[in-house]
């Protein structure tokens, strides 16, 4: 949904529901804020605003490939590295797909929306390999020191990112376990 | 650890302070201030009211609390004797963690019960304050107030006059034993505008927690039972990291500014590209009929 919501923001696609009629942005910001497939404001302004600067950003748990992707279909996730792909895409089966796995996550405060890795012109979705860092979504107060114990635990080794959505500003803040050192 | 290293000052005629550092460590100026202290068996006289406390020291034990950055010399012109304020860790730190004082109010020596009680009746965030200061302390990192900069602390790596303070200090009590008391860093406003002061000020800001299981307050053995748990906070800014990984940035007050004119000028140039594919095609079109 954020792909395609940013991709029509830009006016490089053109969406088509069931009965291939044009889904305008008013139905498109609709749908974002009923919070519709888990997706919501906050999390598409992160979105954007790590797209806009070439990062390759996805959802946490959908896979960058779908195993059917229908023939035909020009790519429905170009994830190209300027953000800048003027193709255009088709809501049909494999978005359907896509809709499924949406509709089946859970999103709670501390828990990674997205995956993302550092531009990269040679990013192949068959093997994406390790994300650079994971972007977890904030919600209206600061993580607790125990949540965010939690949260790094699952998540061991991947450097996780928090992201606060303030009136379309959008910072990313790190919550580092440190252990200052005992000095001379 | 280091997140940009410390930033050492530079002393005239090119003074290495790092190397002045690492020749004097502060563990040992600490120790040689505990032992001569100890030594002459010195009283702080606690005031009745407040938090602080005052010490005379002869002229050798003044330079030691001077290089081991504790409390402020007093002027006055009693010959051979230097009067010094405390605050209230530092008078705690002195008298229970190094044990080189004794305190007294009202020409009573106290008890440690009594001094604790004391300190805790003056302010009620003394429990978790004094665990913080003493967590730094025995790790030999000096810490002074840091209310200047909308902080509990700053900590030096060394003397303040060597080096400037890497780290902006908030505790946070965690735990019902504290009662009801306003933490801070419970909602973003407050978060965020520790980061940007701290920020602001060139240090990272460093949040203690200070955690306590079943552990009553109202004596110093609690001490023991508190635990600390130590986390920066710091702004990422995803327009600088692009290339590698980087280290997070200090300075971000001018970069969210530009957050939002790098938008504009991408949404600009959308623009001039199609005015620009517009204006060609029409003149193709021209040039061809």
């Amino acid at each position: 949904i954020k792909l395609r919501r940013f991709l029509a923001e830009r006016g490089a696609l053109v969406l088509l529901d069931d009965k291939d009629e044009t889904v305008g942005m008013e139905e498109i910001y609709g749908k974002i804020a009923r919070g519709s497939y888990g997706c919501s404001w906050d999390a598409f302004q992160a979105y954007r605003h790590l797209k806009l600067l070439g990062y390759i950003v996805g959802r946490y748990d959908v896979p960058w490939t779908m195993k059917q992707i229908r023939s035909g279909d020009v790519t429905n996730s170009p994830d190209s590295t300027d953000g800048s792909s003027q193709s255009f895409g088709k809501a049909n089966g494999a978005c359907n797909d896509i809709t499924k796995l949406l509709k089946g996550m859970r999103i709670d405060g501390m828990y990674p929306t997205f995956k993302v890795h550092l531009p990269n012109s040679k990013f192949k979705k068959s093997s994406p390999g390790v994300p650079s860092f994971l972007v977890c979504l904030l919600r209206d107060k600061p993580p607790p020191r125990d949540e965010l114990e939690m949260v790094e635990n699952k998540f061991g080794g991947i450097p996780l990112k928090f992201c606060q959505v303030d009136n379309g500003r959008v910072s990313f803040l790190s919550f580092d376990k440190v252990t200052l050192p005992s000095l001379p | 650890m280091d997140k940009a290293g410390p930033r050492w000052k530079k002393g005239k005629d090119g003074k290495d302070f790092a190397a002045l550092a690492a020749a004097h460590p502060m563990s040992s100026i600490v120790a040689e201030l505990q032992s001569s202290l100890k030594g002459s068996k010195l009283v702080a006289t606690l005031s009745n009211q407040g938090r602080d406390a005052t010490l005379g020291v002869n002229l050798q034990q003044a330079t030691l609390l001077n290089r081991a950055a504790f409390g402020r010399a007093l002027d006055n012109a009693e010959a051979g004797k230097q009067w010094f304020q405390l605050g209230a860790e530092e008078v705690f730190y002195l008298y229970h963690g190094l044990k080189c004082i004794s305190v007294s109010e009202s020409k009573k020596l106290l008890s440690e019960g009594e001094l604790w009680d004391h300190l805790c009746s003056a302010s009620e965030s003394f429990p978790e304050m004094y665990k913080a200061y003493s967590h730094l302390r025995s790790k030999n990192w000096v810490v002074r107030s840091g209310l200047q900069y909308g902080a509990d602390f700053v900590a030096y790596r060394h003397h303040p006059a060597l080096v400037h303070s890497e780290f902006a200090v908030v505790v946070v009590p965690e735990g019902v034993e504290f009662g009801g008391r306003c933490g801070r860093l419970k909602v973003w406003s407050d978060l965020l505008c520790a980061l940007r002061a701290s920020g602001s000020v060139a240090k990272t800001l460093l949040v203690l927690t200070v955690s306590s299981s079943i552990c009553e307050l109202s004596s110093p053995d609690c001490l023991e039972q508190l635990v600390v748990h130590e986390r920066t906070i710091t702004r990422w800014i995803a327009q600088q990291c692009r290339e590698q990984r980087c280290e997070p940035s200090r300075e971000e007050p001018n970069n969210e500014e530009q957050d939002h004119t790098r938008e504009t000028v991408v949404f600009n140039y959308w623009g001039v590209i199609l005015g620009f594919t517009v204006l060609s095609s029409l003149l193709v079109y021209k040039l061809r009929f």
